[in-house]
């Protein structure tokens, strides 16, 4: 069985749900305590826009580092519990953005790589919704080929100083950490050697951050400049070097979740809504394509969940999941507009806003964690074409 | 369960590579392995298995676009079995009837009679006479006129409910075993053809038609096999069989549409195997459950649940509370 393969006489699907009942019916009642307070609102792009009141609230509930050790101010809950949780705040439209990141990506690399002082103090914060981490990797000279990066770090007496700049943070103007990919070597025959992770404090005088407004006219990503800053040692992520090693698993875990099939789902159901109890053929069917559509790659993203939480490897399966995940999520808006009689606007009824704000921030869902092209390529590599 | 369904996997794979282009024989040792009775209870001389154990044999016929209606043999029998136990011998089981013709073949050695499955909105099932042969499918398979039909009563709403569901999972199971076929195909073939002095799969715009087919298969993959599963656990909804259908379709015109493409002229011969497996693929698209039926049926069910329905009716499926 190549890792592109999933049969179905051998599937075990959805079983892993089972008994989750409970705990979705407890986050619809945190979800509809925050749709009162007006946290949550239709169409909102949930996992980039940030509030940190709302991550305090949701890690009250146990709802952020789930799965991390009691000791880190953890759950120890199970991977698919985690999944239950975060697919129902996306679904619903809740804003993640101060601890998504964190929670997703930065704390889980923070807790398997690294060390002991840098897990002691910011695993709790993240754990209590008090803390934001951004990506360092894309650079201004450095998009999809990642290993060209220049920031670098050279050693000084107890770590590194930092030179280098970072672009399209997505909140880092509201962040307390940045894990950055930086070259610690010189770059050499081997272009994906001597790259090493750093976990940076942003709270430093010589770390300049400034906010891009976005064509939504939103302050959402950032340039970050780097301008010799210090970094102790015991904030290297892994050994020195095995930079590379570690950001592909990074994207591993960026890839294959529900927050790449759902960023539009508030105008999918706005459709549900405004086609009627009994909908034309047309309409019908055009909904269900979208809706057979969303159920088939969910299915494809709760098998990854399975392989993951059995250690088996998913590395191609992610990608596709990401790939045909986040072209739905272009696919949802560009429907509506043709189904209903509705001119999007970003100033008008709900309806109208939901679905401008999901055509204004399409173009993103097939750029941001690896472009439709990259993921292609790799997927073509996995299939074995040379 | 699995471990059965590797086990018949392999029994099906095996037999299918002994018999390739003899159809007869593939028949006849089908026919006495029983092959086909896997969806019957043992005491009724079937195998007692599941939908993912036939779903293993129904992925392996599609995988080598062998003859036979197999989904409607393994559900033709089921239903057999349900309506009249103990009569099961001596008929023929037919195909999902188009007019007054279906797709025949044996369920036993010496049938003369046909089971008859009929698909309009509800299951039911038939039997009639055989007659002469039919005016054949897009992909060409054998069909047969039916005579004198009546219709055969008695089988529990909810068994029928479930074979329905079951037949179009099976249906999709058999087309993720053609389009990974295609695949192999199409693999290979960019691996080993060059052209401008370099193999056909270095070229990105062909990398990317065949990772697209790929990408849809898995999925298809995914979506059925969740499906299966749920239905052998007997926590099943309609949108479980009617999502893996629709997914399946829409596979398949991707991967016939993209691998054609990247095969060239040679694929469109009939001298390549390729048109085997892509006209099957075609023709399954519409069998059990048509794509856009299967969508619009989505979609009535979704505006019925509306807005605020729609992620239930997504996310609670399965068993939702712990037994």
């Amino acid at each position: 069985m190549t890792e592109l393969s999933l049969p179905p006489h051998l599937a075990t699907g959805g079983a892993p749900l089972a008994g989750l009942g409970g705990l979705r019916r407890e986050v619809r009642a945190f979800v509809a305590e925050e749709v009162a307070r007006g946290s949550i609102t239709l169409g909102q792009q949930t996992w980039t826009t940030f509030d940190r009141d709302f991550s305090r609230r949701a890690a009250a509930r146990g709802y952020v580092a789930m799965t991390w050790p009691k000791r880190y101010g953890g759950h120890e809950r199970s991977a698919t519990e985690r999944y239950v949780v975060c697919e129902e705040l996306l679904a619903a439209g809740a804003p993640l953005g101060s601890h998504w990141i964190a929670d997703r990506q930065s704390g889980p690399q923070i807790l398997r790589h690294a060390t002991d002082a840098v897990r002691d103090s910011i695993l709790p914060r993240i754990a209590a919704g008090e803390c934001t981490f951004g990506i360092g990797m894309s650079e201004p000279d450095s998009g999809s080929d990642l290993s060209s990066i220049r920031t670098r770090a050279e050693r000084v007496n107890g770590g590194f100083t930092l030179h280098g700049r970072k672009i399209w943070t997505t909140n880092a103007q509201h962040a307390d950490y940045l894990i950055v990919l930086c070259r610690t070597e010189p770059r050499g025959e081997n272009r994906y050697a001597g790259l090493s992770q750093l976990v940076v404090p942003l709270d430093d005088p010589k770390v300049s951050v400034r906010p891009l407004t976005n064509l939504a006219g939103v302050q959402e990503l950032n340039e970050v400049v780097f301008d010799g800053n210090f970094v102790p040692e015991a904030n290297l992520l892994g050994k020195g070097g095995d930079g590379w090693k570690l950001v592909t698993e990074e994207l591993g875990f960026e890839r294959s979740g529900p927050d790449r099939i759902l960023s539009t789902f508030g105008v999918l159901t706005v459709m549900a809504d405004l086609a009627g109890r009994t909908p034309d053929r047309h309409a019908a069917v055009e909904i269900g394509r979208l809706v057979a559509r969303v159920t088939a790659i969910r299915s494809l993203s709760l098998a990854i969940a399975e392989r993951l939480a059995h250690r088996l490897p998913v590395g191609g399966m992610a990608t596709v999941m990401k790939d045909m995940g986040t072209t739905l999520e272009q696919e949802i808006p560009e429907v509506a507009r043709r189904l209903l009689d509705l001119v999007p606007s970003p100033e008008g009824d709900r309806h109208a806003a939901a679905l401008a704000t999901a055509i204004l921030n399409a173009p993103c869902f097939t750029l941001r964690g690896g472009t439709r092209e990259i993921l292609k390529g790799i997927i073509a590599r996995e299939l074995g074409l040379r | 369960m699995s471990d059965t369904a590797r086990m018949l996997d392999e029994t099906a794979a095996r037999l299918l590579e002994r018999h390739a282009g003899d159809d007869a024989a593939l028949m006849r040792e089908a026919v006495e392995a029983g092959l086909f009775l896997v969806l019957v209870g043992e005491d009724d001389g079937g195998f007692g298995g599941g939908f993912a154990e036939a779903a293993a044999i129904a992925r392996q016929w599609g995988r080598h676009a062998a003859p036979l209606p197999v989904v409607e043999l393994m559900i033709g029998a089921r239903l057999a079995a349900l309506a009249e136990k103990t009569d099961l011998a001596g008929r023929t089981t037919a195909a999902l009837a188009i007019g007054d013709a279906a797709v025949a073949a044996p369920l036993f050695p010496g049938a003369e009679a046909a089971f008859v499955l009929r698909a309009a909105g509800m299951l039911s099932l038939g039997e009639a006479g055989i007659g002469a042969a039919a005016p054949a499918s897009l992909a060409h398979e054998p069909f047969a006129a039916l005579a004198g039909e009546r219709r055969l009563d008695g089988i529990d709403a909810d068994a029928l409910a479930q074979v329905r569901a079951g037949a179009a999972l099976l249906q999709a199971a058999a087309m993720t075993g053609a389009m990974a076929r295609v695949l192999e195909i199409a693999t290979d073939y960019a691996n080993t053809r060059n052209q401008f002095g370099r193999p056909l799969g270095k070229f990105q715009a062909i990398q990317n038609l065949i990772a697209d087919a790929a990408s849809e298969l898995l999925i298809a993959e995914a979506v059925a096999g969740a499906g299966l599963a749920a239905l052998d656990r007997g926590d099943a909804t309609p949108l479980d069989w009617l999502a893996a259908k629709a997914q399946a379709g829409r596979a398949a015109t991707v991967v016939a549409a993209n691998i054609h493409q990247v095969m060239g002229a040679i694929g469109f011969t009939d001298e390549h195997e390729l048109h085997r497996y892509t006209k099957r693929l075609w023709t399954w698209r519409d069998r059990w459950g048509r794509q856009s039926w299967c969508e619009a049926e989505i979609g009535r069910m979704a505006c019925a649940a509306g807005g605020a329905g729609l992620w239930p009716l997504i996310a609670d499926r399965g068993a939702q509370d712990a037994a």
